[in-house]
């Protein structure tokens, strides 16, 4: 499972919708593709919690708001990948 | 005679039973939300639009009372945008009032544990009242205090309206602690209001797993999920 930094909605949905299966079977570019990918939604993430923040919502309000942008992005960029 | 035992019959089945209050939400557009990133207003929209369908529940128990979502929404895929409306709803979290402390139930805590914080307090009482469901209700204000840590402090304001004739301390959300149940509750542009008040419910819950389990103050959770944020940037 992949694991994702504090967000209470977070992990709810991470759990549902990106399990390892779907990771499995695939190439050591791939894997690299994912690496890649990750680390970019990652970056993705950490702007959409600053600027929730910069909007004034808490700490808690912008971390969940932020994976939403995450997995947005992780899901877009699998559906390209796939 | 007979009149006397039912009465006390009724006095004493009403003990055994709980109260439940249903609250609706309401999110309203800001000014400071009009002139932002595309997605994240895009977001914003969706959450306003789709926020009528939320439904909150709050049960009272004698010893204390727990706050929590009852959602209306479907569960699918293309739900992740309507999620949005609980998030800019502002929804704690399961909260749990109990021995003068709130608990707020967040899975971003880790396991058995949770945020443990005092009561609100800092309420200023007003005279102004209005009706809500038959209840005369007075207004309370409040101010939730949000520091971004890059120099910036939000003071949103809070108004609470709770009611005397139902003598109990405790509201949605988290907000509590005034001389009465708080019918409505709006903090910054998102209101919370009461739908439907049952005083005699069979909805129950236990409070006992709290006093084992481990809490974490609000602040060093902050700290915690921001120190986590900032590691993503490298």
């Amino acid at each position: 499972m992949i694991a994702f930094v504090g967000s209470s909605m977070a992990n709810d949905i991470a759990e549902k919708e990106i399990s390892v299966e779907n990771l499995q079977n695939i190439s050591v570019q791939e894997v690299e593709s994912s690496n890649l990918l990750y680390e970019n939604c990652n970056l993705v993430k950490f702007r959409a919690y600053n600027l929730a923040r910069d909007l004034g919502y808490s700490v808690d309000t912008a971390s969940d708001y932020s994976y939403i942008y995450y997995f947005n992005c992780v899901s877009n960029n699998l559906k390209h990948m796939g | 005679m007979l009149f006397v035992t039912i009465f006390f019959l009724n006095i004493s089945l009403a003990q055994k039973r709980n109260i439940n209050i249903q609250y609706s939400v309401q999110i309203y557009d800001e000014e400071i939300m009009k002139n932002i990133d595309p997605e994240f207003r895009r977001m914003f929209v969706s959450a306003i639009s789709t926020a009528h369908l939320l439904s909150y529940n709050l049960i009272i128990t004698k010893k204390g009372s727990k706050f929590y979502e009852q959602s209306a929404l479907p569960n699918s895929d293309a739900d992740i945008f309507m999620k949005s409306s609980t998030i800019f709803s502002g929804y704690m979290g399961i909260t749990y009032q109990y021995l003068d402390n709130l608990y707020f139930d967040k899975k971003n805590t880790g396991n058995d544990l949770m945020v443990k914080e005092p009561l609100k307090s800092n309420w200023k009482l007003h005279d102004e009242t209005k009706m809500i469901d038959n209840y005369l209700c007075y207004k309370a204000t409040n101010v939730n205090v949000v520091d971004n840590r890059s120099g910036k402090i939000f003071n949103h304001p809070v108004i609470a309206w709770y009611c005397p004739k139902l003598p109990f301390n405790y509201g949605p959300n988290g907000y509590s602690n005034l001389p009465g149940l708080i019918l409505e509750l709006q903090v910054r542009n998102v209101v919370f209001g009461a739908k439907k008040i049952d005083l005699n419910s069979e909805l129950d819950f236990d409070f006992s797993f709290l006093e084992r389990v481990k809490t974490i103050s609000r602040g060093e959770l902050d700290k915690k999920i921001d120190d986590e944020m900032q590691l993503l940037k490298r």
